[in-house]
């Protein structure tokens, strides 16, 4: 070989440097789309939409520690649980540190980020402008749905209305609590003027009654009667809803989205895949399912975390059914020793020898015979809004405006559905204080376990009336602990690292 | 051989149940009925001693070849070898091998040489699996003496707690690392391919290719099992992987080289370019009745393609000039400009210079210390520049899996969950070196010191920012500078004795000193978990170091209740028996703002010892290491000394407070440790300075007649022994923290002194043969 070809070998190595241009080093994502290349499309915005209602799904909202915030403090619920982060929920020892608020904070501000993203963008694309307004509408639902959360919990919480866009944006202050409420009020009025009635595919989206409903409570958690009454009102006279003939439909996979439901956190343990998900970045495989029902199993059948108090045991025991009857909304509710009474297929006496004086959940519970909740991945819709629960706060609106006349009807027609005696007469004399301890009790049947009683418990004051308290504790013990302050959550210490702008609420 | 020789002692079963007998009646709360002596299910028979169960010594292997040879114009080199490291646990996992070859040659044909080496290797990893746990070691110390590690009931053959009796979530590392399948095998290819041309005196062109490749198949694969509380898999799964990791180096350098008179000068410029690509292929599949079919396609379930791709390059410039004058000063001047596909178009390039000046002094200003030979002082500037982020961190990307289902249907979401940066641009460090070399008593001894000085700005960090943002992970940002600094010493003797003795020693020191310079404008970034540059225990303050273990201040033990109440308030549930911790900031409650630093993760200093011995067959070396005056925040001990949890704990609770024991520094048991006694605080924060000796070996050479008669040019045969001795009032297995484990970027500088469970570091013993021929 003579020296001139060993040149040309040196050449041809240098040629893949020759060859390359000034594109070398653009490198473009070739597995993700960029934002630059979104929010174009009809279908784009649809998307995003979807997006926002996903964060509802998240560990830290109704996959598991929302259910566990609202239900332990609650009276009608008591942990079982081993786990601190849900356990103290209901002793009203949460540490700063705790995961339960820290991921329910987290989880309800990355709706709040997704939802803001489309109220950011959507309206710039081109599209088909009734489509549009119906998932502005969407969004603005999706967003007071999270910030209803946020302040009914944690109170004191910066109110972010538009996704960060540089370092600037990053750092909020909290604002006041009326901020909030203003805030989601104002975001439910326009998504109750853009929202359809129904829809006719796509069951579950957020309708002009979910935001009606929401809308009326904002008002009832800021004593606005007379507007709440009018949205319940509005709710009532829409002819859209009625109750269902057999209440354990409302907390089964089976009759979801039924005529009582009013909006439901749509969950699926056939669509979607079965990795357990809800925190981070969203993952191919994700499960489409929560975790309530291991979290609420009864023993021996999942996690068992969370059992009902034997307060609200009596309470079903205190009144029976026309028929003499329990209530049917006791065995809608628990697992308890009665004639025939199975646990997934399991006769409870071979369950629960020898102490046949437990007690556990069965609503949202699958109960199907020969199964179990091991594998937490429950496809059971959550009915967070439903019309018995609209009925009984119109009940309580009419009351504190001096209708009870109305007030009693209205309990009665929840009362009725589960085949209680008539004692509407009886009601419609109640004094308006009287009318409130039975608007009290009936909610606390009828919406056992589904996340209303604390928020129902504070907002009555019954936690600053020693006497009420007292009786609280005797239904469930772990109101012994309770201290002022404690109703609320506490601010994740880790935000307060993050956040110099924010104040931990008193008392943690 | 490799064994993980230290041990946690932790309860018996006796022990175990007392005290979570104790922690749950002081509560009030009913006994878990396997710890009930009155219960049915109480469980008097079985008593694992975890750590025995599952670890156990683990064999390694070396093997080792070479053949060189050449003429004048041609030279070559073969190295072949094997090396095998059997795990220190029970089960497959962990186990490395790998298979190795390598050829060098070049040749010289007139002005030209061509040159070219290829590495081959072929690597079978079994990986530790933990599940959705996070470290194995934690587990396995942690694991309750109740639960059995076999139990035939179980799917899957292995023990596990009962959620309705235990109720412990207790993992049986036993049985995870043997149920669990977990390997990956890799191919690694590595190749160059180099020219030099002789162009005119002194003047040469270089042309180097290199091609790294390495071509991996990932296997995961996890069977029905159940293992008890949490640990229940119910479908079966497989994961596997083609995983492709790709380099290719293109350089050109033109290279002038040139000697008169005395000066010496050197000149070289050339243009480098590298291509990364990563990609893998392969999917995931679910439904796995039993483990006879773990392929993809023999899934009952679900099955999903998995692919991805990943490139980044890099392209630079450089220049660069030595210039020597009579041996006694030396210059070298360079610069770079590099550019990275990781920044946008505006912030691409970096330029990064250097420059360093050298000078020996004469032998006349040195005539009046006879016993100095030679010395030599140094300077140098230099900057360099980090493009680690990741690639294409700096673009906002959109979700495409952020599903919603309506009446059961999919309903396809997208969506930005995380901020992006798009103005990162190259992290800087610029360093400064002012040195010294001196050789003295007719050159036996080397005495180096220095003095080093770094600054890094715009830091490639992850920093925090609120939940509020609503973003998934914190955006990587260039945040704020850090100062290194610090001395560093050596000092060597050689000499030989008498007969054919020789000997060396050598020492070794390095200071650093680390101040946080600006953090971004903001005055402090405080621990958050896993997710930012520090830790939970950790926090940066400007003007303090990084990574600085934070948190509460204990004082003691409460001994009645007069002392709570007369203290500032800590928390409702506190009583005798817990833990005073200090009111910081004297307000009258222990809070959040009451943390202060702890503790500094950085070592005062370094330090190393080595030393040599040769005397007629024999050969004798050691090696030490140290360091003083680190930190550790010892993470298991806050598990093992909780006192509120079901899991097992050490024995050093069995001194634990109670109204007859008060005179201990062990709070009490208490059933989800209500005045957080386990927090974040100095009770877990420990002196982590060590002295190991790193490495012992004692070799003997075989004289020339007996090695000649079995065929070879010399034979060796030695005995080492590595890790052997380690001196350290750190309670943990292992002062010197290995990996962990955490993907935190920045790692070196931001996650020290934490000990969150990592593997110790293994004794080895080792037995080898040389032999030349």
């Amino acid at each position: 070989m003579t020296v001139s070809r060993y040149a040309v070998l040196i050449a041809a190595l240098a040629m893949p440097m020759a060859g390359c241009d000034e594109d070398f080093l653009v490198q473009n994502n070739p597995n993700e789309l960029t934002t630059g290349s979104f929010w174009k499309t009809a279908d784009d915005a649809r998307m995003a939409t979807n997006a926002a209602y996903e964060s509802m799904t998240y560990e830290g909202m109704y996959m598991r520690m929302m259910h566990v915030l609202q239900d332990l403090r609650g009276d009608d619920a008591a942990g079982t649980s081993p786990w601190a982060a849900l356990q103290f929920a209901g002793e009203f020892r949460l540490r700063t540190t705790e995961d339960s608020p820290a991921w329910a904070w987290r989880d309800a501000y990355q709706g709040v980020y997704r939802a803001n993203q489309v109220l950011h963008y959507v309206p710039a694309i081109g599209m088909d402008g009734a489509l549009k307004e119906r998932l502005l509408a969407e969004a603005r639902f999706l967003r007071a749905f999270y910030y209803f959360h946020l302040v009914k919990m944690f109170n004191r919480v910066p109110l972010v209305l538009a996704p960060a866009v540089s370092g600037g944006d990053y750092f909020h202050a909290q604002a006041p609590p009326r901020d909030v409420w203003n805030q989601i009020a104002a975001d439910l009025q326009q998504a109750q003027a853009g929202l359809p009635r129904s829809y006719a595919e796509d069951i579950g989206r957020a309708t002009w009654g979910a935001a009606t409903a929401y809308l009326g409570v904002a008002h009832l958690f800021n004593r606005r009667w007379p507007e709440a009454d009018a949205e319940f009102g509005k709710i009532i006279n829409s002819g859209l809803y009625s109750l269902v003939e057999n209440p354990r439909h409302n907390g089964t996979a089976e009759r979801e989205n039924n005529e009582e439901s009013i909006f439901e956190i749509q969950f699926s343990r056939d669509a979607g895949g079965t990795l357990s998900g809800g925190a981070g970045v969203p993952q191919r495989g994700w499960s489409e399912t929560h975790a309530r029902s291991s979290t609420y199993a009864p023993a021996g059948f999942g996690r068992s975390e969370a059992v009902p108090t034997r307060g609200l045991y009596d309470a079903f025991r205190a009144e029976s059914t026309a028929e003499g009857r329990d209530d049917p909304r006791l065995y809608a509710t628990m697992f308890y020793n009665r004639p025939g009474m199975t646990v997934y297929g399991v006769p409870f006496e071979e369950a629960y020898a020898p102490d046949l004086s437990r007690i556990f959940w069965r609503k949202y519970e699958s109960d199907t015979p020969g199964g179990h909740e091991h594998d937490a991945r429950s496809g059971i819709n959550i009915r967070v809004m439903r019309y018995a629960d609209v009925l009984l706060m119109y009940a309580e609106t009419r009351n504190e405006m001096g209708d009870q006349a109305a007030a009693a009807r209205y309990i009665q027609m929840v009362r009725t559905r589960a085949g209680l005696p008539d004692r509407e007469a009886e009601f419609a004399v109640l004094s308006r204080s009287d009318m409130r301890d039975r608007i009290a009790a009936e909610r606390y049947l009828e919406l056992a376990g589904e996340g209303k009683r604390f928020d129902d418990i504070r907002r009555w004051g019954w936690l600053e009336d020693p006497a009420r308290l007292a009786e609280l504790t005797l239904r469930d013990p772990e109101f012994a602990a309770y201290i002022p302050g404690r109703e609320w959550l506490p601010i994740p210490e880790s935000e307060l690292d993050a956040n110099p702008l924010l104040k931990q609420n008193p008392s943690y | 051989m490799a064994n993980i020789h230290q041990r946690w002692d932790v309860l018996g079963r006796e022990d175990y149940q007392d005290l979570v007998n104790e922690m749950l009646e002081r509560a009030g709360v009913d006994l878990l009925p396997a710890n009930d002596p009155s219960s049915s299910s109480h469980i008097s028979d079985v008593d694992t001693d975890w750590q025995g169960e599952a670890l156990e010594p683990g064999l390694m292997m070396q093997h080792n070849l070479a053949v060189s040879g050449g003429s004048d114009a041609s030279r070559f080199s073969l190295a072949a070898g094997y090396t095998g490291q059997d795990g220190h646990m029970k089960g497959p996992g962990p186990y490395y091998g790998r298979y190795s070859v390598r050829a060098n040659s070049d040749h010289e044909v007139g002005r030209l040489t061509l040159g070219e080496s290829a590495y081959f290797a072929r690597s079978q990893t079994i990986r530790q699996e933990s599940l959705h746990e996070i470290s194995l070691i934690n587990n396995m110390i942690k694991a309750i003496p109740t639960v059995p590690v076999y139990d035939a009931g179980r799917l899957g053959g292995y023990g596990g707690p009962d959620p309705g009796i235990d109720r412990a979530i207790s993992l049986n590392v036993v049985g995870v690392n043997n149920i669990v399948e977990s390997q990956v095998i890799t191919n690694r290819f590595l190749g160059n391919l180099w020219g030099r041309l002789g162009l005119v005196e002194g003047l040469s062109y270089k042309a180097n290719f290199s091609y790294d490749m390495r071509e991996s198949e990932d296997f995961l694969f996890v069977p029905q099992f159940d293992m008890g509380y949490f640990f229940i898999e119910f479908i079966g799964r497989l994961t596997r992987l083609d995983i492709s990791r790709q380099t290719t180096l293109l350089e050109h350098t033109l290279h002038y080289a040139r000697a008169f008179g005395g000066h010496e000068l050197d000149v070289l410029a050339g243009a480098a370019q590298q291509k990364t690509r990563y990609e893998h292929v392969g999917g995931y599949a679910e439904g796995y009745a039993t483990s006879e079919f773990r392929t993809l396609a023999a899934a009952t379930e679900r099955y999903s393609p998995l692919h991805y791709k990943s490139d980044n390059t890099l392209r630079s410039l450089l220049a660069r000039v030595f210039y020597a004058y009579r041996e006694r000063l030396f210059l070298t001047a360079s610069v770079r400009r590099d550019g990275s596909s990781r920044f946008s178009a505006k912030n691409r390039y970096g330029i990064f210079p250097s420059l360093s000046l050298g000078y020996r002094l004469a032998r006349s200003p040195l005539r009046f210390l006879p016993f100095v030979d030679a010395v030599k002082v140094r300077g140098s500037y230099g900057a360099a520049g980090n493009h680690d982020v990741g690639d294409y961190t700096a673009s906002a990307l959109v979700n495409t899996q952020a599903h919603y289902t309506f009446a059961d249907r999919l309903a396809p979401g997208a969506t930005q969950v995380t901020l992006a940066n798009e103005d990162l641009r190259w992290e800087r460090t610029a360093s400064w070196d002012a040195g010294l070399d001196a050789t003295l008593m007719d050159s036996r001894l080397l005495l180096t010191a220095d003095y080093y000085r770094k600054k890094s700005t715009d830091i490639l960090l992850a920093i925090p920012v609120p939940e509020t943002t609503g973003s998934v992970s914190d955006p990587a940002v260039n945040a704020g500078a850090v100062l290194n600094s610090g001395f560093e010493f050596t000092l060597a003797w050689r000499d030989d004795g008498p007969g054919s003795l020789s000997y060396d020693i050598a020492a070794n020191l390095t200071t650093w000193n680390n101040e946080v310079l600006s953090l971004g404008g903001r005055p402090a970034i405080l621990g958050r978990a896993s997710k930012t540059c520090v830790r939970g225990t950790e926090g940066c303050a400007h003007g303090g170091e990084v990574g600085q273990i934070y948190g509460w201040v204990t004082d003691g033990l409460f001994q009645t209740l007069q002392e709570v109440n007369s203290h500032a308030f800590q928390r409702a549930g506190t009583a005798p028996g817990d833990i005073r911790f200090r009111d910081t900031n004297g307000d009258g409650f222990i809070k959040q703002d009451d943390r202060v630093f702890l503790g500094s993760a950085i070592p005062d200093f370094y330090y190393g010892l080595s030393a040599g011995l040769r005397y007629r067959q024999l050969d004798f070396s050691l090696l030490a290491q140290g360091t003083y005056g680190n930190s550790i925040y010892h993470l298991q001990r806050s598990i093992l000394e909780h006192m509120g949890r079901f899991n097992n704990h050490s024995t050093a609770v069995l001194n634990r407070w109670s109204p007859d024991n008060t005179d201990t520094d062990m709070p009490r048991a208490f059933f989800r440790d209500p005045n957080g006694n386990s927090r974040i605080s100095d009770r877990f924060v420990e002196d982590g300075s060590y002295f190991r000796l790193q490495d012992v070996t004692i070799g003997f050479t075989l004289p020339a007649r007996l090695s000649r008669r079995i065929g070879a040019s010399s034979a060796r045969m030695y005995v080492s022994g590595h890790n052997v001795l380690t001196l350290t009032g750190y309670s943990g297995l292992d002062p010197d923290l290995g990996d962990d484990g955490d993907e935190v970027d920045n790692d070196a500088l931001f996650s020290r002194g934490y000990d969150s469970g990592a593997w110790p570091h293994p004794r080895i013993f080792r037995a080898g043969v040389e032999l030349r021929f």
